[in-house]
């Protein structure tokens, strides 16, 4: 073929506005607006917007809030 | 009249399969009519067949290359960007964060490829998640990070940009580099990085995620002006990390595993003495280098350098005194030879890595580009050869 599409690395994303859906099809939105969920890193109860990142962890979703160390850590951590 | 629900039924059925077979009858005639018709005016007007033709050929190979050059990215993101504020066009809003953080990142990608081990870094893409379900969320089973509103466009990108490296750095070997060396590292590229963005983006580098890290483990801060110092001379990309890839790839299934701190150190402090000695032996009347400081005999990391340093030389094109320098470490033990070649004398230093490749025992794994030569000039060229296998009869 004559063009080869490069392989490239994928970082997966939701923007801010499709978040709150996002977390509707992931089955957790309820339990983020009943204040029920907390950071993973430092322990925080989070809400909507103070939410950075999501990912699987021993088949529940955990969270990492938006304070800057706590992504640092679970950077290291990975 | 009432008719009775079954013939109504039967009815309703007769109808809908004349009614389908009319549609599908009506839409292939359509077609084929449409068909016939441009066919006629190709066989025509052929010449108007070909415009088209090459038109629609021309269109794939400019969308395939607009999603393959970072510049096209960037250009996009540029175009995008007034809408990007609006709070109306959610597809353009996304589009220009995504085009604007790949556009950037793939631009240094470009340039790091060539200096960064092989096979550690390609290119990025951003994948929008929004309709993923629980199933396919932990069937994919990688983290989802939210991209803020474009106001905070800076932040987006160092985070993405931080994700990014800390994928793509020291693979299969991440558990065996020791943390701050290697978030260390991650940190030094994340930051050139955000330097191709601007100002902005260095400040969102810094507040997000090199203070965090400091706050975290301050070391950090010492190991980070060590490796600008060495990257000042060639030797952090060139030769620090091909060579802690290698130790890290040589020792973590054995147990000196648990050596790997210490010996990254080692080398790590005999880059640095190398650097200190070849500046000492650029001033006038100044030491050469000293005779044990050209190769490092430690428990695994066993190398040699070779600078191609000298532009009489250069100017003759005699490449011979550095094969019978490099097969002099080959013979000494050095399992692996770094040559490393000045800006200024590029083509000298690829003729005499061929001259070392086809008459030395060395096998050569790797050309290299550097952010800067042993001179502290931008640019200069490396290559990295390992000891051949030698065929037994």
């Amino acid at each position: 073929m004559f063009w080869k599409k490069q392989k490239r690395t994928n970082i997966k994303a939701v923007d801010d506005r499709d978040f709150p859906a996002f977390l509707e099809h992931i089955g957790v939105y309820d339990l983020v607006k009943s204040g029920e969920v907390r950071c993973k890193i430092c322990g925080d109860i989070l809400n909507i917007e103070s939410i950075d990142a999501v990912f699987p962890f021993e088949n529940e979703v955990a969270f990492i809030c938006n304070r800057p160390k706590c992504m640092v850590i679970f950077n290291h951590q990975k | 009249m009432k008719l009775p629900l079954s013939v109504i039924d039967q009815n309703a059925w007769s109808f809908l399969i004349i009614k389908n077979n009319y549609m599908d009858n009506l839409s292939a005639n359509v077609f084929s009519s449409q068909l016939t018709s441009s066919k006629n005016i190709f066989e025509s007007h052929p010449t108007l067949g070909w415009i088209l033709f090459g038109i629609v050929v021309l269109g794939v190979i400019f969308v395939a290359i607009m999603n393959s050059v970072s510049a096209f990215d960037i250009l996009r993101s540029k175009i995008l960007k007034p809408w990007a504020k609006s709070k109306k066009f959610n597809k353009l809003v996304r589009s220009a964060k995504k085009y604007d953080i790949r556009g950037y990142v793939n631009k240094a990608v470009g340039e790091l490829k060539t200096e960064l081990p092989l096979g550690w870094i390609r290119e990025i893409d951003i994948e929008w998640v929004e309709n993923e379900d629980k199933e396919d969320f932990f069937h994919n089973n990688e983290v989802v990070i939210r991209v803020r509103p474009y106001g905070e466009q800076d932040r987006n990108f160092v985070n993405v940009t931080y994700q990014f490296l800390n994928r793509a750095f020291f693979p299969k070997v991440k558990k065996v580099i020791p943390e701050v060396q290697r978030e260390s590292a991650i940190l030094y590229f994340s930051e050139r990085i955000a330097q191709k963005r601007g100002k902005n983006t260095v400040d969102a580098f810094v507040d997000y995620i090199f203070e965090p890290a400091i706050d975290k483990e301050s070391k950090i801060v010492e190991y980070l002006g060590r490796y600008k110092n060495l990257d000042n001379k060639g030797l952090f990309s060139g030769t620090f990390l091909r060579e802690i890839q290698h130790i890290a790839e040589e020792i973590r299934t054995i147990p000196q595993r648990k050596m790997m701190g210490n010996e990254l150190s080692e080398v790590l402090k005999h880059l640095e003495e190398f650097s200190k000695a070849y500046d000492v032996s650029q001033n006038k009347g100044g030491e050469q280098i000293s005779e044990y400081l050209w190769s490092r005999n430690g428990v695994v990391s066993k190398y040699g350098i070779l600078l191609v340093a000298h532009p009489e030389k250069a100017m003759s094109g005699d490449s011979r005194q550095y094969v019978r320098r490099a097969q002099r470490f080959f013979d000494e033990g050095a399992e692996r030879l770094y040559v490393l070649g000045a800006r200024n004398e590029n083509g000298f230093a690829d003729g005499v890595v061929r001259a070392i490749a086809s008459g030395t025992n060395y096998q050569l794994v790797e050309n290299f580009d550097l952010y800067k030569d042993y001179r502290g000039n931008p640019g200069g060229v490396g290559a990295v050869f390992i000891k051949r296998e030698v065929q037994n009869d």
